[in-house]
C-alpha cells in the first residue's frame, strides 16, 4: 500500500521533490504519526545552491 | 519465519520440567483437558514473544505474565520460570537459540545475537498470531463486522495502513480548520481596511480614488496603479516616522470612532440569526455525543490514550507503571485509539461548527481591545474593566470551543458557552464604550491635512497587514488542498490494495473450506466485504443464500471456516514465510468425516509449514500420525501440581512402571498400566473398527475396550488371511501373526477378566511386584506385536479407510500392508 500511495503521489505531482522525499522516508521508517507526517508533507524545497 | 527445533519449559505455567524434540517437524500433543498442553502453546509463545495472549483479554484483569507464567510453587520466584527453544531461520540460515525467563520477559538471551537474529525476534514480537487457540480462531468468524476489520487487519498486518490513514485523515482535519481561521482573518483584515477607507466595496478604482482624495488635500501626486508595493503613504513623512509616531501616541478621532464603528458590526454578528444557528448546531452536537455512553466513553479513551501514547518514554505504560515491552505497549495503545475512533464523525462536525463560532468570538475580541487601546489614550483615561473582562472571557470562550473537540472535560462548558450565544453585551461593558464614543465624539475635529495623513498612514498599515493575512491564508489553501489531496490518494491506493487483499484471501479461504467439505459443500463460497473500518463475512449456506458463518453453520463447521480463513490470512501475509503454525485444540469440534481433508488440505496446502498441534482426542493425534501430518508426538496421560503432565511416551510409560515397581509401588504401577491401556484401546479400537458397546455418556473404561481390541485384532488378521487365500496369495506371515497374536493374549490373560476375577484388570494393585511385572511384559509384548517393526514407523496397523468398507489393514510406511476385501 505504502509503495502504491508514494508512487501514485509522485507520479500525479502531488508534492514538490522534497516532501515527497521527506514524506517516502517517513513511511520507510515507519513513523506514521501525524507530526511526523505533515512535516513531511510540507516540507519546503532547498534554495538553490 | 522460524522452525522450532527443540523446547525445554521449565517451572513454567503447569509444567515443572519437560523437553520437547521437535527437529522442526510437524508435532502433535494430545491429553485430557487439564493435562498441560496449552502450558507447551504458552511456552512457545513467551519464548518467542515474552507474552502469553491467553493470559490477556476479557475476564482476565488481574493475571499476569510475570505473576502467573510461573508455575504455582515458585510463584514468587519468576527468574526460575524458563523456556528455552532452539529455533532455525530458514531465511536468516542460521539455528538461534533463545532463553527467557519470566522475570525478565522482555529480555531473552539470543544467540548468536546479532542484528538480524534481533530484527526477526522483534518481528515475531509484534506479531504473534502464529500461536492461536480456537477461541482465538474462532473470533475471526464470530466477531461483529468491526472487530473482525481489526482483528483480520492485525493478521494481515495491515494496522500500519490504518494508523497512517488516520495521520493522514487527521492532518488533512487539520489544515482545513487552520484554512477556515485564516479566511477569517483575511475578511477580518478586509473589513478593518475597507472599514478604515470608508468605502463599500474594496475595488481598485474605488479604493485609490479614496486614497487619492486625501492625497490631492496634502498635494501629493496621485496613485495610478495598485500593487503589493503601492504606499499609500508616500511622501507624507518626510525624513522619518516622528509625525507616525505622533499620531500614534494620541488618541485619534477618526480612528476611534472608525474602530468603534468596526466593534459594533462585530457585536452585531454575534448576536445574527447565523452565529445562533451554529451554536444551536453545536449544542446538538454535544448532546448526541453524550447521550450515548458508548460514544462518550469512547472520546474519553481516545483523548487519554492519545496523550498515553505521547507520553512513552519507557518499558512501563506511563500510567500504571506496569513493565510492558516498548513496541507492545505503543502498539497496543495505538490499537485502543483505533478502537476508541467511534466517536470520530460527531467530534469533525463538532469541531467544525465551533470553530465558525469561535471566529466569530476571536473577531469580537480583537476589536474590544482595540476599544481598550483607544481607551488608554483618552485624556482621563477610561476605566476599561468592564470591557476587559469581558473581552477575557470572550477569549476563555474561544478557547473552550476550540478544544472541546479534543477535551472532553470541556463538553458542560462548551454547552454553557453555546447557550449564551447571542446574549447581548453587558451593560458596565457597553457603558466604556459609550464613555469612549462620547470622548471620541467631543474631540476636537483635525485639520483635514492632518485627518488626510492620519487617513493615509493608517491605511497603508492596513494594506499591509491585509497583504499578510491574504499570504497566510493562501497558504493554508495549499496545504489544505495538499492534504486533502494526498488523503484521497491514500484513501484510493489502500482501498483498492485492502480490495485485491481481502479478494485473494476470500479465494483461497473459499477453496479450502470447499476442499474440507467437499463431500457435502463443494460449491460453497465465502464473501469478505470490507468497508470504512468494518470487514462484513458472509458464507454460503448449501445454496440457500449468503449467511453470517453463526447463523446456520454448525460448531464444527464454524471450526473449520475459521482455521480457513487463518491459514487463507497467513498465506497471504507470510507467503513462503508461513512456516510455523502453534494451533491448540483448534479443530476439537472437527467431526471424524472431515479430520483426513483437515489433515490433507494441511499437508497439501502447507508443506512447508511446521505444526505444533494439540488435541484432547488420542484418536485424532493418532489420525495425524497416520496421515503424515505430523512426524512426532507426545501423550499426556494425567497431571498433577507437584509434578506436572504425566507423558505417555510408549517408551517412558514401560519405563515408568518398572520404576514403580522396583521402588514396590505395585499400586502405582498398576494405575499406570491401566490408564495406559485405556488411552491406547482408545487409539487401537478406532484403528481397528472394533464393536463397542455404546455408552451415551462417552465414558468407556479399559472393560469396555480391551476385549472389543482384541476381537476386533483377530477378526482383522482372519480377514487378511481369508482375503488372501481368495486371491491365492500365500499367507504364511498372517499365520504367523495370528499364532503370536494368540499366545500374545493368551499371555496377557485378558480373556479370562470376565471368568476369573484373580487375573482381573481391578486385581493388578492386589500382586506382587514380580507377578505385575510379568502381567505389564505381557500386555508391552502383544501391543509390541500389533506395530510395525520399522522404527521411523512403529504405527500400529489401522484399517484403511478408517470409516466404511474395510479395505486393507496396513501401517504408516507400507511395509505392513494386508488386504482385506475377498476376491
Amino acid at each position: 500500500v505504502f509503495d502504491q500511495f508514494l508512487k501514485r503521489l509522485e507520479d500525479r505531482e502531488v508534492l514538490g521533490t522534497a516532501a515527497q522525499k521527506a514524506l517516502s522516508q517517513s513511511f520507510r521508517e515507519q513513523k506514521l504519526d501525524p507530526e511526523t507526517l505533515r512535516k513531511a508533507m510540507f516540507k519546503a524545497e532547498e534554495p538553490p545552491v | 519465519v522460524i522452525r522450532i527445533e527443540k523446547i525445554e519449559i521449565i517451572e513454567f505455567r503447569g509444567i515443572r520440567k519437560l523437553v520437547l524434540d521437535f527437529g522442526g517437524k510437524s508435532f502433535g500433543i494430545a491429553g485430557p483437558n487439564g493435562t498441560g498442553k496449552s502450558g507447551i502453546v504458552d511456552a512457545i509463545e513467551f519464548g518467542l514473544t515474552g507474552n502469553i495472549t491467553r493470559l490477556g483479554g476479557a475476564g482476565t484483569a488481574e493475571i499476569t505474565v510475570r505473576a502467573h507464567a510461573p508455575h504455582v510453587d515458585i510463584a514468587k520466584s519468576p527468574e526460575k520460570a524458563i523456556v528455552r527453544l532452539t529455533v532455525n531461520a530458514p531465511a536468516l540460515g542460521k539455528t538461534i537459540v533463545i532463553e527467557r525467563s519470566v522475570r525478565a520477559a522482555s529480555e531473552p538471551t539470543v544467540t548468536p545475537n546479532d542484528p538480524s537474529t534481533r530484527a526477526l525476534l522483534a518481528e515475531i514480537q509484534v506479531h504473534p498470531e502464529f500461536a492461536l487457540s480456537r477461541r482465538e480462531i474462532i473470533k475471526y468468524i464470530l466477531t461483529p463486522a468491526g472487530e473482525r476489520s481489526k482483528d483480520v487487519q492485525v493478521l494481515l498486518r495491515l494496522d500500519q495502513i490504518e494508523r497512517a490513514r488516520l495521520s493522514l485523515q487527521r492532518i488533512a482535519n487539520d489544515t482545513r480548520r487552520e484554512h477556515s481561521r485564516a479566511q477569517s482573518d483575511d475578511a477580518r483584515a478586509k473589513q478593518d481596511f475597507i472599514q478604515h477607507l470608508g468605502i463599500k466595496t474594496a475595488t481598485k478604482t474605488e479604493l485609490l480614488a479614496a486614497v487619492n482624495e486625501r492625497r490631492a488635500l496634502l498635494q501629493l501626486e496621485p496613485l495610478t496603479e495598485l500593487t503589493t508595493g503601492t504606499q499609500f503613504k508616500q511622501g507624507v513623512i518626510a525624513g522619518g516616522s516622528g509625525d507616525e509616531m505622533k499620531l500614534k501616541s494620541r488618541l485619534s478621532k477618526v480612528g476611534t470612532l472608525a474602530d468603534l464603528a468596526s466593534f459594533e458590526v462585530y457585536a452585531s454578528a454575534m448576536t445574527s440569526g447565523k452565529v445562533i444557528e451554529d451554536a444551536e448546531q453545536a449544542l446538538n452536537l454535544l448532546d448526541r455525543l453524550t447521550a450515548d455512553p458508548t460514544v462518550l466513553r469512547h472520546f474519553r479513551q481516545k483523548v487519554l490514550l492519545e496523550q498515553g501514547l505521547a507520553l512513552i518514554e519507557d518499558e512501563a505504560c506511563p500510567l500504571c507503571d506496569t513493565l510492558w515491552n516498548l513496541d507492545e505497549l505503543r502498539a497496543h495503545l495505538a490499537q485502543k485509539v483505533k478502537q476508541a475512533s467511534a466517536a470520530n464523525e460527531l467530534l469533525t462536525a463538532l469541531g467544525e461548527r465551533s470553530a465558525l463560532i469561535a471566529s466569530s468570538f476571536e473577531n469580537l475580541t480583537i476589536a474590544i481591545q482595540k476599544i481598550v487601546q483607544a481607551c488608554g489614550q483618552a485624556e482621563p483615561k477610561i476605566d476599561t474593566s468592564p470591557l476587559s473582562n469581558f473581552a477575557d472571557n470572550c477569549d476563555a470562550e474561544r478557547k473552550t470551543l476550540e478544544t472541546v473537540e479534543g477535551d472532553p472535560s470541556l463538553i458542560d462548558a462548551a454547552r454553557a458557552v453555546l447557550r449564551r450565544v447571542g446574549e447581548h453585551i453587558p451593560a458596565a461593558a457597553s457603558d466604556v464604550i459609550a464613555l469612549l464614543k462620547a470622548h471620541a465624539e467631543s474631540l476636537p475635529d483635525p485639520s483635514k491635512e492632518d485627518t488626510a495623513k492620519e487617513y493615509l498612514i493608517i491605511a497603508q498599515e492596513k494594506y499591509e497587514r491585509c497583504q499578510t493575512v491574504k499570504a497566510d491564508m493562501d497558504a493554508a489553501a495549499e496545504r489544505e488542498t495538499i492534504a486533502a489531496k494526498v488523503f484521497s490518494e491514500y484513501g484510493a491506493v489502500s482501498t483498492a490494495v485492502l480490495e485485491g487483499v481481502y479478494d485473494t484471501v476470500q479465494k483461497d479461504f473459499t477453496a479450502f473450506y470447499s476442499y474440507v467439505n467437499r463431500d457435502d459443500e463443494a460449491k460453497f463460497e465465502g464473501k469478505l466485504t470490507p468497508s470504512v473500518g468494518k470487514l462484513a463475512f458472509d458464507v454460503d449456506f448449501y445454496g440457500r443464500g449468503k449467511f453470517p458463518p453463526g447463523a446456520y453453520h454448525s460448531e464444527g463447521h464454524q471450526d473449520g471456516m475459521g482455521l480457513c480463513l487463518y491459514l487463507a490470512l497467513m498465506k497471504h501475509t507470510l507467503g513462503a514465510g508461513f512456516v510455523l503454525a502453534v494451533l491448540d485444540d483448534v479443530l476439537m469440534s472437527v467431526d471424524a468425516g472431515h479430520r483426513r481433508e483437515v489433515c490433507s488440505l494441511l499437508k497439501t496446502h502447507f508443506p512447508k509449514t511446521q505444526f505444533i498441534l494439540t488435541t484432547h482426542d488420542p484418536v485424532w493425534l493418532q489420525f495425524m500420525r497416520t496421515e503424515h501430518l505430523i512426524q512426532g508426538s507426545i501423550n499426556f496421560g494425567g497431571w498433577t501440581v507437584e509434578s506436572g503432565p504425566q507423558v505417555w511416551n510408549e517408551g517412558d510409560v514401560w519405563k515408568q512402571i518398572e520404576d514403580k515397581l522396583a521402588a514396590s509401588d505395585v499400586s502405582g504401577a498398576a494405575g499406570t498400566l491401566r490408564r495406559y491401556l485405556e488411552f491406547i484401546s482408545t487409539i487401537l479400537a478406532d484403528n481397528l473398527h472394533a464393536r463397542v458397546e455404546y455408552h451415551a455418556n462417552g465414558h468407556y473404561d479399559l472393560g469396555d475396550l480391551w476385549p472389543a481390541v482384541i476381537q476386533a485384532w483377530k477378526a482383522r488378521l482372519q480377514e487378511a488371511k481369508d482375503s488372501a487365500v481368495s486371491w491365492g496369495n500365500v499367507v504364511t506371515h498372517i499365520e504367523a501373526l495370528q499364532t503370536d497374536a494368540r499366545k500374545r493374549i493368551a499371555d496377557t490373560q485378558s480373556e479370562q477378566w470376565m471368568i476369573n476375577k484373580a487375573v482381573h484388570y481391578n486385581e493388578w494393585a492386589n500382586l506382587q511386584a514380580h507377578e505385575l511385572a510379568k502381567v505389564a511384559a505381557a500386555y508391552r509384548d502383544f501391543l509390541k506385536s500389533m506395530q510395525c517393526n520399522n522404527s521411523p514407523c512403529s504405527q500400529f496397523l489401522a484399517v484403511t479407510p478408517p470409516r466404511g468398507q474395510r479395505q486393507a489393514l496396513r501401517c504408516g510406511c507400507g511395509q505392513n500392508n494386508f488386504n482385506l476385501t475377498v476376491k
